[in-house]
């Protein structure tokens, strides 16, 4: 038999009636539901050398949905021929309802025709395939003979009526129809009856084409295929479609010998004609791999995870195995690069990570860094979600779209961002005299040079406009009046309602102080007013001379004569304010940030208005013997010294002292006028649109410039509204293809290559050396992208993307936004430490290495080193099983109740009996235990730091109540205890020198000397009373926490200090390398070999945003690694079954895997869940919040598991070298990963060729992770593009 | 390339849409009296239905424990039960963004969201059309339709604001000085010339890439519109009514810088900005997105609870989850209460801004545990301006569509439609 392929090119080279060479192809468009869908390729391969047949991507539905939509599917181009149906959907009234009528149909075929008819294309009208004789499988709709014929009435009267050729593939299919279409209630075809519809179709557009090429031949456009294919050749290409040949289209090899009875064995009775379960149908396979290719990556994953059949009789493993290779042998025989198309994304928009690092670029390219300036984008701009960083299909997703909100926010973020960088060297001053201030009260005191109001009572203030943003410097010169050194006035500085700085007035009426003061203003119109408060002194200050009498006026005893009352003064002389500064004051000490402690001198409890001088000076004299120091009653005429009146009044506010920005590089040096605004706007202009602007784009950007200038506005108003056109302009928030007219694949310019590198690597805009290859034109050169791909990688940017990257991969960024640890569990650890945003530079700091220094990718999960601090190493290094916390004291003689199940417990209780010896009896439930004694004598002499007391006990009334009486010594107390479940194998444990009884009543208590026979099995609760520090012994530590707090819980007689606390365990050394020494920057750590720590698997990231507030959840987990490392999916957990079985039990009776083992005892849950749990389940040493513990809910970890493939682990380590054996599935996900962030779009089955080639370039290279991305960046889609969508669809 | 219609008319309608809105407003409503507003409230997750729909049917029901806080409130409400949002078994993405639609938007176009409706029918003059508000960034990867409620005809989803401050500062804030209006006008005619020249740009596009170049446009015309409300603010009428709080007097109100850490305090803190935005009558539609459609925050702060939302709302049948599950719901109803508190003694004229106001509180899907569309919980409170029976429970006929519902929402806020999502007829609210 003939083969299809060369059957094709006969037929064409036979029927060719003009030459072909030399002239360029005419468009054809196919528009039509998805009957054309399935034609259209062959359509294309038939007329493949004499047209371009496209279609409309996805199904062109309902004439009402055409109408309105056929105007842009028809506009791109210049179509010589557009062949077009509506009817289906009309007919059965998909999606449309009871709307579907033929009067609404005929209106809208009348308004397709209108728009079609503008186009100037030669027109051809199909008329609708017969309807299924049954009812129609989806819709249950039936439709008669009668019913399609007054449709297709219709559309012929309309055709007609507007002088349109007609196809009619009805007439073509009705007599055949039995014969190709799919089911009785199914209106599709069978391939024969698609080749046949194709050959048709063909046919009319060949004959419309020579129609339109042979001028004035008259021949009609619907002429019969017959008159244009020999009889021959029709029955000789049918025959060959219907039966299949060996073209492309073909049969994959083997599957009817060996596949075929295997399906129809063990599948078909579910997937056939009658029953088609899950809507599949499986006995009707065309085998044809690359275009069933959706349906054939199911049945390979349903018979690889052997979830079909669902019930006996199931396919041998042989069956499984041999369906399995067959498939994959065929996949690898398909070639896929007959499918390679560059995707398409829909105008790429800045999102707000892109947005904000190209305006921060923009003005200063090493102004990089987030700190940089103080533009809080994150506030302003609202999160995009996943559109923040491209991944998944975000660019093309419906929240990243320009709104009206959203423009508003560009607009004043433009607003703002213009003006700092134009204007930060043009600096206002503004000054007042303090008498011209505003103050709170009518009658200001009037000083020879200044004014003088009361503390806590007056105040004065300016209101003045602050024009842009930025440092500004107060300078004013004031005093204090006081009557001695016990209370001075101290000068608080507000910004509107906000204290920005504070100072003590220690200068004196005759050396005024100048007081200054760096204060961050916001623009915008604002109140700075400066009010005295009553305030203390410090020692040192209280040496000071006190200021001699106002002059004229009475001595202060008090200020009475003065009608002013007792009290400390301020008196101001003038202010002034100058800035925003260019550069920080040199005598600026900017380390000294922010002071907490500047306004709380040592309270001296003696100043009150109240004290009459005797208790005045009793107070004094108790204070000088406090102190030490002699307080200075003298009226002295002596300096005081200069620290004390030209003082930096440090801001009250958290800051960092940040020197101001440069003034963008733009402004400087340009001079002034039209031409300088020309060269600035040309310049920035390109940068800003990516590309190089012309004569055009610059003229119209000067004219703001100029109408600006014209207004009497400075150069740089001008160019501040030039800028501002150019920041709010399509070109800056979109990558607009520039070439975008060409609708196949193209190449991409260098500009546009500079671009995708710059926000694939950088998530911002090019630099200058980009912009300088792609003016050379060098960026299509794969080893320049090379180069760039290292360049960019290793670059401080690249560093930001690999955070940025990492974020939205590994699913974190959600940890302290909407998934938190509970923080009542966690208040003392989690919360205390702020471990939340180290876990987060601890992941990106660790992808960043794998990225920027080439390290093989499976270290992601291998690696045996970490990126920690000291507080990171010590979080992990302590890493623990958190038990309630609770809080008591037992100091002195108290009563500690603890609220507990009923039961049977061990209790042990660690004595810690300071460093004499002490004498306690202790009384558990009413009963002594142990009578006082006299330590040193019963321990030999030898004080060992603690001892513990060990007993067991029955519970009934759902407290333990313990009590200590000591004998009037106050030091003795219970440093801790530990509360657990008795093991009951304990009986049998004859080598334990440990005697557990359960016992309903008291036993005698075991001292035991060595801490390290404590117990540690089964701990429920375990809690550090009394130490104020840290306890290790032996394997346990208590970590002491909050003290002097009172707890309800606890009833406590005496009076002592309450401690809460928690109970940790030690983990094993887990490095060899030396720990970081600081909190500074996240150091490379090496680990042991015997660590589980290396690798994402043993982040706090990962391991708590795959938790429960308050719980580990194995299932999360082990979804987490399926999906974000092997980038597997599972499919919807179906409706869920109520679980009743087994809740009324008490929870703490069954750990949580014990409760998930029931869970997946469920047939139709196992078949998901054995492939996740276990991965969780090794990952149960790692609790909540990511520290190490060997015992949860009173039990061991059991971290073993049997992974799908069978390999068995115990711990985090082996199952992370059970994950690393599958090395391709690892890389496949990675290169899918990266290239889904490169292009910003959902892969297709079309990148499959792409990913194929970086996984086996990977293998071949040990997956270094440079190859990865150099791959990714010379890659076919990133390199190309289209402006077409190319989506296979069915209904 | 030729312009074609749909260009034109999108490109060039912008100001002439913009004006007949407020001509068109002025005829449906006296203006003495106070206006109409509309507000939304969503609640993730679902309830449990036997805890959430009240005993009794008409006039003569019972507050369920969920909605026991709103006793004092009883007249005030109106429950419907027996909604079903589009079909019985779907997902926490879908029915949340079904919620105001009708029909979700995963994966494919859908309706226009009633608020976004409503607010062109009647928010056309006040400063913010239509106030978005949230709580929760938008969830990541496949998940983002389930972050939103509110959407726009061209499938847009449009953004709740999650900052306070933010939100506050575009209600209040930028309206007030002279110098605002002056820098109003200027960017008002850079504006204009730039959209000008986009148009250009937009003509060599291929039509994907042109439907996404038209938000840009929208964007810039709607910017403009609420320019020329700065420049030129809308005048009242002499005798007209006035709302009892100037928006001017508000500003001593401006929220804090950062977002609060209590989720209490968060949520009423939003709350109150939209009591503010309609007592000031600057927005009259407000939708609150009381966190996202899978929202697994943590309630850990509430007594007797100890997980976060999603987990309880899965709740398996276990009774202790189902009491969290319970107690959770509640707290979102007493967020309602506090707000239906506030404004029913905010008076206008005779009535309260609560008697002005029809408030839709739910969500769109039953319960976590079945991820049923059947039976969402579903309560208006306030009267609309009079036009709403209040005080009942409202039992539609098993299966109703919640579509049906919808569309007698939008009918009640005078939108004119026959149709909406999957309506197939109206529920009788009157």
């Amino acid at each position: 038999m003939m083969s299809l392929g060369r059957f094709l090119a006969a037929f064409i080279i036979c029927l060719m009636t003009r030459p072909l060479l030399g002239f360029e192809k005419p468009n054809v468009l196919i528009i039509g539901d998805s009957i054309s869908i399935n034609y259209t390729p062959i359509v294309q391969k038939i007329l493949a050398d004499e047209a371009n047949v496209k279609r409309v991507p996805g199904n062109c539905r309902f004439s009402a949905y055409g109408a309105e939509h056929v105007e842009d599917w028809a506009m791109d181009e210049k179509w010589a021929v557009i062949h077009f149906n509506f009817g289906l959907w009309d007919w059965y009234g998909w999606q449309q309802g009871t709307k579907a009528t033929p009067k609404n149909y005929r209106r809208n075929l009348e308004r397709i025709v209108g728009h079609l008819k503008a186009t100037g294309a030669k027109l051809i009208f199909a008329t609708t395939t017969p309807p299924c004789p049954e009812a129609e499988g989806s819709s249950r709709v039936l439709v008669t003979p009668d019913r399609a014929k007054e449709f297709r009435d219709v559309a012929l009267s309309v055709m007609k009526a507007n002088g349109i050729a007609v196809n009619d593939l009805h007439g073509t299919m009705f007599p055949v129809l039995a014969k190709h279409q799919k089911a009785a209630n199914d209106v599709h075809f069978k391939p024969s009856g698609r080749d046949l519809l194709a050959v048709e179709v063909a046919a009319s557009i060949r004959n419309a084409l020579n129609r339109e090429a042979v001028a004035g031949e008259q021949r009609r456009a619907s002429e019969p295929v017959g008159k244009i294919l020999t009889a021959a050749e029709k029955t000789r290409f049918l025959q060959s479609a219907v039966h299949g040949g060996d073209g492309p289209q073909s049969r994959a090899a083997g599957y009817d010998e060996q596949i075929a009875p295997l399906l129809k064995q063990n599948c078909y009775r579910c997937h056939n004609e009658e029953t088609h379960q899950g809507d599949i149908r499986l006995d009707n396979l065309m085998a044809d791999l690359a275009r069933e290719r959706e349906l054939w990556d199911k049945i390979e994953e349903q018979i690889a995870t052997n979830e079909m059949p669902p019930e006996k009789p199931f396919l041998s493993e042989d069956q499984r195995v041999k369906i399995i290779d067959w498939i994959s042998a065929q996949k690898d025989n398909v070639d896929w690069s007959a499918y390679r198309q560059p995707g398409h994304v829909t105008l790429p928009m800045l999102n707000r990570n892109e947005y904000e690092n190209t305006v921060r670029a923009l003005f200063n390219e090493k102004h990089f860094q987030d700190d940089d300036t103080h533009f809080d984008f994150a506030k302003t701009l609202s999160d995009d979600g996943v559109g923040d960083t491209g991944f998944g299909s975000d660019r093309d997703s419906p929240s990243l779209a320009m709104t009206s909100a959203r423009m508003e926010k560009y607009v004043r973020i433009t607003e703002d961002v213009l003006d700092y960088y134009l204007y930060t060297d043009e600096s206002i001053t503004y000054q007042a005299e303090a008498e011209e201030m505003k103050a709170t009260t009518a009658v200001l005191t009037p000083t020879e040079n200044g004014v003088m109001i009361k503390a806590n009572r007056d105040s004065l203030y300016t209101r003045w406009q602050y024009p842009r943003t930025g440092w500004y410097l107060i300078n004013v010169k004031a005093w204090g009046e006081r009557i001695d050194n016990r209370a001075c006035a101290e000068m608080v500085i507000y910004l509107d309602r906000e204290e920005v700085g504070q100072v003590r007035l220690l200068a004196t009426r005759a050396q005024p102080g100048n007081y200054r003061c760096l204060v961050w203003i916001e623009k915008g119109y604002h109140t700075l007013r400066f009010r005295p408060q009553r305030s203390g002194m410090t020692q040192e200050e209280s040496l000071l001379p006190v200021p001699p009498p106002f002059p004229d006026k009475p001595v202060i005893a008090d200020f009475n004569d003065l009608g002013l009352g007792t009290g400390v003064y301020m008196c101001m002389d003038k202010m002034a304010i100058r800035g925003p500064l260019t550069k920080l004051p040199q005598d600026f000490n900017r380390n000294e940030h922010y002071r907490e402690g500047l306004t709380g001198p040592p309270a001296r409890s003696v100043i009150t208005q109240q004290n009459t001088p005797a208790v005045e000076r009793d107070n004094d004299l108790a204070w000088e013997k406090q102190t030490g120091l002699t307080i200075n009653r003298e009226v002295s005429h002596e300096e005081v010294p200069s620290h004390y009146t030209d003082v930096w009044v440090l801001p009250l506010v958290k800051t960092d002292f940040s020197e101001p920005p440069p003034v963008a590089k733009l402004i400087v040096a340009e001079g002034e006028g039209s031409s300088a605004a020309r060269q600035v706007i040309s310049r920035f202009g390109k940068r800003a649109f990516r590309r190089p602007v012309n004569a055009e784009d610059i003229d119209f950007f000067l004219k703001f410039y100029k109408a600006e200038v014209a207004t009497g506005a400075g150069h740089r108003a001008g160019l501040k509204a030039a800028l501002f056109a150019i920041m709010i302009s399509p070109d800056f928030f979109y990558r607009i293809p520039q070439t975008s007219t060409a609708t196949r694949e193209r190449r991409l310019d260098s500009f546009e290559m500079a671009s995708r590198l710059s926000y694939f690597l950088w998530n911002s805009m090019p630099d200058e050396e980009l912009f300088r290859l792609a003016e050379a034109g060098k960026l299509t050169d794969p080893d320049v992208i090379d180069g760039q791909v290292i360049r960019m990688l290793q670059t401080a940017q690249g560093k930001r993307m690999a955070g940025l990257f990492a974020r939205e991969w590994l699913g974190y960024r959600e940890l302290g936004v909407t998934i938190k640890p509970d923080d009542t569990l966690f208040k003392n650890t989690y919360y205390a430490r702020n471990v939340e945003s180290l876990f987060k530079n601890e992941t990106a700091a660790f992808v960043n290495h794998i990225f920027a220094k080439n390290r093989p990718l499976e270290e992601l999960i291998t690696a045996d080193y970490v990126f920690w601090n000291k507080e990171l190493a010590q979080y992990y290094g302590e890493a623990s099983e958190v038990s309630e916390i609770l809080a008591a004291s037992i100091h002195g003689s108290p009563e500690v109740k603890i609220a507990v199940a009923n039961g049977t417990y061990t209790l042990q209780l660690l004595l810690y009996e300071g460093w004499i010896s002490r004498s306690a009896e202790i009384v558990i439930e009413g009963k002594t235990i142990r009578k006082a004694y006299d330590q040193l004598k019963e321990q030999g002499g030898t004080f060992r730091y603690g001892s513990v007391l060990r007993h067991t006990l029955t519970v009934t009334d759902g407290n333990i109540e313990i009590e200590v009486k000591s004998n009037n010594d106050p030091n003795t107390h219970i440093g801790g205890l530990i509360l657990s479940k008795p093991p009951s194998r304990d009986s049998t444990d004859a080598g334990s020198e440990r005697k557990h009884q359960v016992s309903d009543g008291l036993r005698p208590a075991q001292i035991l000397d060595n801490e390290s026979d404590l117990d540690l099995e089964g701990v429920i609760k375990a809690i550090n009373f009394g130490q104020t520090k840290d306890v290790q012994i032996g394997d346990v530590r208590f970590v002491a926490a909050a003290a002097n707090s009172t707890v309800d819980a606890v009833t406590n007689k005496a009076a002592g200090d309450v401690y809460s606390g928690e109970y940790a365990q030690k983990i094993p050394q887990v490095t060899v390398g030396p720990l970081p020494e600081t909190n500074d920057d996240l150091s490379k750590v090496q680990l042991s070999v015997n660590s589980s720590r290396g690798g994402l698997l043993g982040m706090g990231s990962i391991l708590t945003v795959t938790s429960h507030p308050t719980r580990t959840s194995a299932v999360d987990r082990g979804l987490w690694v399926y999906e974000k490392l092997f980038g597997k999916h599972l499919p919807d957990p179906p409706i869920v079954p109520a679980l009743d079985e087994g809740t009324g039990e008490a929870g703490a009776s069954r750990t949580f895997r014990e409760v998930l083992e029931k869970h997946r005892a469920d047939r139709q849950c196992a078949s998901c869940h054995n492939k996740i749990d276990p991965i969780g389940f090794g990952l149960e040493n790692f609790d909540p919040i990511g520290r190490w513990r060997n015992i949860d809910g009173g039990k061991s970890i059991d971290a073993t598991g049997v992974l799908p493939d069978g390999g068995t682990f115990n711990g985090p380590r082996e199952l992370k070298q059970n994950l690393v054996k599958n090395k391709a599935d690892f890389y496949r996900n990675m290169a899918q990963t990266v290239l889904t962030y490169a292009l910003g779009r959902k892969l297709e089955f079309y990148d499959r060729p792409e990913v194929d080639k970086i996984v086996k370039q990977l293998i071949a290279t040990d997956g270094h992770s440079h190859e990865l991305f150099k791959m990714v960046a010379r890659s076919y889609p990133f390199t190309h593009a289209s402006s077409t969508k190319f989506v296979e669809e069915s209904k | 390339m030729k312009q074609t219609r749909r260009t034109m008319l999108r490109g060039l309608g912008g100001a002439v849409i913009g004006l007949p809105a407020l001509e068109c407003f002025g005829e449906v409503t006296d203006k003495t009296q106070a206006p109409v507003r509309f507000g939304a409230m969503f609640m993730p997750n679902g309830v449990n239905p036997p805890d959430w729909v009240p005993k009794g049917v008409g006039e003569d029901f019972e507050l369920s424990p969920i909605l026991s806080p709103l006793k004092d409130h009883h007249s005030n409400i109106t429950v419907v039960s027996n909604l079903m949002n589009e079909t019985p078994s779907s997902d926490h993405i879908k029915l949340t963004s079904a919620f105001l639609c009708g029909q979700n938007h995963v994966g494919q176009k859908s309706e226009a969201s009633i608020d976004h409706l409503i607010a062109q029918k009647i928010g056309g003059s006040s400063r913010v059309p239509h106030l978005r508000l949230g709580t929760e960034p938008p969830r990541a990867q496949g998940y983002l339709t389930c972050s939103n409620v509110s959407w726009n005809e061209d499938n847009v989803l449009l953004a709740p604001e999650l900052n306070p401050r933010v939100a506050f500062d575009r209600m209040f804030r930028d309206f007030n000085s002279p110098e605002v209006r002056r820098k109003a006008l200027s960017q008002r005619s850079i504006l204009d010339a730039v959209l000008d020249r986009s148009r250009s740009l937009s003509k060599d596009l291929s039509s994907y890439d042109k439907g996404k170049m038209d938000q840009y446009f929208s964007s810039i015309r709607e910017l403009e519109e609420r320019l020329d409300k700065i420049i030129t603010p809308p005048a009242r009428v002499a005798g007209g009514w006035t709302p009892s709080l100037s928006a001017n007097s508000t500003m001593k109100l401006r929220p804090p810088e950062e977002v609060p850490d209590n989720a209490e305090v968060y949520m009423d803190a939003l709350i109150d900005i939209m009591i503010l935005g309609m007592w000031t009558d600057t927005t009259r539609v407000a939708t609150l997105m009381m966190g996202h459609g899978l929202s697994r925050k943590n309630f850990s702060f509430l007594d007797g609870v100890n997980n976060d939302h999603h987990v309880t709302s899965h709740h398996r049948n276990d009774p202790q989850l189902l009491r969290e599950y319970q107690i959770i719901s509640r707290w979102h109803v007493q967020r309602l209460q506090r707000m239906m508190d506030k404004m029913a003694v905010i008076d206008e004229g005779g009535r309260s801004l609560l008697d002005n106001t029809l408030m839709l509180f739910g969500a769109g899907m039953s319960q976590g545990n079945t991820h049923s569309g059947v039976n969402i919980p579903i309560l208006l409170a306030g009267k609309a301006g009079g036009g709403m029976k209040t005080g009942r429970h409202i039992q539609a006929a098993q299966n109703t569509q919640h579509s049906n519902f919808l569309l007698s929402v939008l009918q009640q806020m005078g939108v004119e439609r026959d149709r909406f999502g999957m309506s197939t007829s109206t529920v009788d609210l009157s």
